[in-house]
């Protein structure tokens, strides 16, 4: 763990609450990136990634030194986004929209070098895997988000979510093979629903 | 030769294979052009999902969380020493080892495991102890016992109800996290999770008549047995009301969270089988 961290924790547990933002700033982009991923949308992210820090706050005289914090507050991350996208799944708005238009498809349009067509198709497909994503359970959509897109163990996911490692795991494995029924079945369109994003 | 599944070969892309079955799996790939084709597909599924970037946190949001978190921080204090507790803790184990060694010395057993009665006035022998062990095992396995008088979760048959109703995927796998939690922790339940179960409780009903609507029995029976445990968490007591119970570990002790635990996993694995097939 790095001085500035440990420095800043001994200021908190001191009493200094403005010394929490030291942590806050040094790991928050990474905190969001996953919650973000595990959600789907920014506004969930931050309330994700706001609860993680609260409740690290809330904790911290229980942080043992011997990890570091930037992982610890990660872990608690997962579940909070987890917790989140499983209340945000009883909710009946919740999969009636896209999850991300603004930053999904606009982002094409604007991005894109390829001329307005081939950003249409570009946010078409991105739309489609949103729709391929929201059929996974919130637990499945953890589990993939953080094995394939964040590289986490299957060990850390299992303890994170609070579930045995082959629970973890087979949670992926189904997720995987939703995801390939989902874009496969696509009888109606013509864009390319699996191929490499740039 | 092992027919390969669908979830071998997922586990291949995702570096979940040993090196030896790395190996393996790349020489079967080598030699069979239909399960190339798969595992294409597969990787093309994960390639459909690698890079999607997330935004850039702006200034603007840093400062909004940091204001909304601030607001609700409190003082901390520094963690406690301790010191005291290991000692306690030592001196706790100690006098449950010894107590639970007492017990091992003093209790008469039986090679079946239960105590035996005036061991010492009976004449046994070597034919008639064997005789005796037969008959209790015959009593006791004398015909295969349905699951619970129901159909039970093991089964060859796919778990249609739970493929075809993502919503119940997801109370189970809510089901699976919370008990999973109930059944590591100790003392009474959370607030949260108390609330959990409740809600869990509520809605498992709905989930079960579902099921029975897909002619699903298996996974009825399943979350049936599921709706006893919650039953019966969602009747436990709370922190205060657990100092006056006489036995404030028997309702914990009375639930068979590891068997619903285990029905739930097969169900999964179940609707794994399914759904590469």
């Amino acid at each position: 763990m790095g001085d500035v961290d440990q420095q800043a924790i001994r200021q908190v547990l001191g009493g200094d609450r403005d010394a929490y933002r030291v942590l806050m700033e040094r790991h928050f982009a990474t905190i969001f990136r996953v919650a973000f991923r595990i959600t789907g949308n920014e506004q969930d992210a931050e309330e994700a990634a706001q609860e993680a820090f609260l409740r690290a706050y809330n904790k911290l005289p229980e942080f043992r030194h011997n990890a570091g914090f930037g992982t610890w507050v990660y872990r608690i991350a997962m579940n909070c986004a987890l917790n989140l996208v499983e209340r945000r799944s009883r909710e009946a708005s919740w999969n009636a929209a896209p999850l991300e238009t603004k930053f999904g498809i606009e982002r094409f349009a604007s991005k894109s070098k390829h001329g307005p067509e081939q950003a249409l198709l570009d946010g078409e497909a991105v739309h489609l895997r949103e729709r391929a994503m929201r059929q996974l359970t919130p637990m499945e959509r953890t589990a993939f988000v953080l094995r394939h897109m964040e590289d986490q163990p299957i060990g850390e996911i299992a303890a994170a979510l609070g579930v045995p490692a082959n629970s973890a795991k087979q949670a992926v494995f189904r997720a995987v093979g939703k995801l390939r029924r989902a874009l496969r079945v696509e009888p109606r369109t013509s864009v390319p629903l699996v191929k490499e994003m740039r | 030769m092992k027919t390969v599944r669908e979830e071998d070969l997922i586990a291949y892309h995702l570096g979940e294979l040993s090196r030896w079955q790395r190996l393996q799996m790349r020489r079967r790939l080598e030699r069979d052009p239909e399960l190339a084709a798969e595992s294409e597909e597969i990787a093309a599924t994960l390639r459909a999902f690698c890079c999607d970037p997330a935004p850039v946190v702006s200034e603007a949001t840093m400062d909004r969380s940091w204001e909304r978190v601030r607001g609700s921080l409190g003082v901390l204090d520094a963690p406690q020493k301790t010191g005291r507790g290991w000692v306690w803790a030592t001196a706790a184990v100690s006098v449950v080892a010894v107590v639970l060694l007492a017990a091992v010395v003093t209790a008469p057993w039986s090679p079946v495991g239960r105590p035996v009665k005036n061991v010492a006035n009976e004449t046994v022998s070597p034919q008639n102890w064997s005789q005796k062990l037969l008959a209790e095992l015959d009593h006791h396995k004398k015909t295969a016992e349905p699951y619970n008088h129901r159909p039970g979760p093991l089964t060859v048959g796919p778990a249609d109800a739970v493929a075809e109703d993502p919503a119940l995927a997801t109370h189970l796998d809510t089901a699976e996290r919370v008990l999973t939690e109930v059944s590591h922790t100790e003392g009474p339940l959370q607030p949260e999770t108390r609330e959990q179960v409740h809600r869990l409780l509520l809605e498992n009903a709905v989930y079960r008549q579902s099921a029975e609507r897909h002619g699903d029995m298996a996974t009825a029976a399943v979350i049936d047995d599921l709706g006893r445990v919650l039953i019966s968490l969602d009747a436990e007591p709370n922190a205060e009301q657990k100092e006056h119970a006489s036995n404030p570990d028997a309702f914990r002790l009375q639930m068979n969270l590891g068997g619903v635990l285990l029905d739930l996993r097969i169900l999964h694995h179940n609707d794994n089988s399914h759904g590469g097939q």
